[in-house]
């Protein structure tokens, strides 16, 4: 297991126990964060990655992020996997998504999710998972 | 209109079909994956749907919408779709900004940018996965927010957070 990698798992593990703090351990004080790039502007500094956090886990529960495959080169570390959780409204969200952590030293400064809200929009009003969505899911997870 | 010619199609092909100006954001050796990840892409830049498809194992599946619409599976479907972009896109300028390789399989984050020949520029910023088997790339998969495109046909212009993204240097 690569270096980021094993931070990123550290970090997966600490959002699914609802552990922001852990979570912002992980994170440089001038992250970047685009949680949806692109679609949305990015989060910048930890205080405001810490609002972000605190707003996402009042409506995620059960939370199952898993990691399908992943790549090291240099400070970045690439990942395909998917957030998979319910809402508070008991509807299951699942986003295939892929990203890049860029990491000075071990803190990540730079994370770039690319993903289509669209999808998540729909899964949110309570729509069953695609059959294009439960396909790109079926994988097993990253060791 | 068929299902491979919808908007959403149309945009995440020519999105994944650009190219790339090599120019340098991280020294390395050019890897083999890396190798084929480009000469599709400087195929595409000629619009030489072929040049394409030559890499493209006959099952190719074609994940290009994070989901939101079925994949495309098999060369021929494929060919189908890459034609139909090819006709309505007047200029390509698709770009790797990195990349990683882990076995079979090239991490790639890019843009996908083209200007159509009705004049829209659209600018697709996304991540993807190219998975080989042998020197083909049998399965692709592409993430981004499709309905980005969706706005700049509409007319809106690019944001200058959209722009910071595309305006990193270029993979070597």
């Amino acid at each position: 297991m690569g270096r980021r990698y094993a931070i990123l798992r550290q970090v997966i593990q600490a959002w699914q126990a609802k552990d922001v703090d852990r979570v912002l351990a992980h994170m440089h004080d001038d992250i970047v964060w685009h949680y949806a790039a692109a679609a949305q502007p990015p989060v910048r500094g930890k205080v405001a990655a810490r609002k972000l956090l605190e707003r996402f886990q009042a409506d995620m529960h059960g939370i199952e992020w898993r990691i399908f495959a992943h790549s090291e080169s240099g400070d970045r570390l690439f990942i395909e996997g998917v957030d998979d959780y319910r809402t508070t409204d008991g509807h299951r969200v699942a986003a295939p998504y892929a990203g890049v952590l860029e990491f000075d030293d071990d803190l990540i400064i730079g994370w770039r999710d690319y993903v289509d809200l669209g999808v998540i929009a729909e899964q949110k009003t309570g729509a069953p998972l695609s059959a294009q969505v439960e396909t790109l899911l079926d994988r097993a997870v990253a060791p | 209109m068929s299902p491979l010619l919808d908007r959403r199609t149309l945009l995440v092909a020519a999105a994944g079909a650009l190219t790339a100006s090599p120019a340098l954001s991280q020294e390395k050796p050019m890897s083999r994956l890396y190798a084929t990840q480009m000469a599709i892409i400087e195929a595409w830049r000629r619009q030489d749907v072929e040049g394409v498809l030559v890499h493209l194992t006959d099952d190719i599946v074609w994940h290009n919408s994070s989901g939101l619409n079925p994949a495309i599976r098999g060369k021929a479907a494929m060919r189908t779709a890459l034609q139909a972009m090819a006709k309505v896109i007047k200029t390509n300028k698709w770009r790797l900004f990195d990349y990683a390789e882990n076995g079979d399989r090239i991490f790639v984050e890019g843009v996908d940018e083209f200007w159509l020949t009705t004049g829209e520029h659209v600018a697709i910023p996304y991540a993807g996965v190219l998975q080989f088997r042998g020197a083909l790339v049998s399965e692709w998969r592409e993430y981004f927010d499709g309905r980005i495109s969706a706005a700049m046909k509409a007319g809106q212009p690019m944001g200058p957070e959209l722009q910071d993204l595309i305006s990193r240097p270029t993979a070597k």
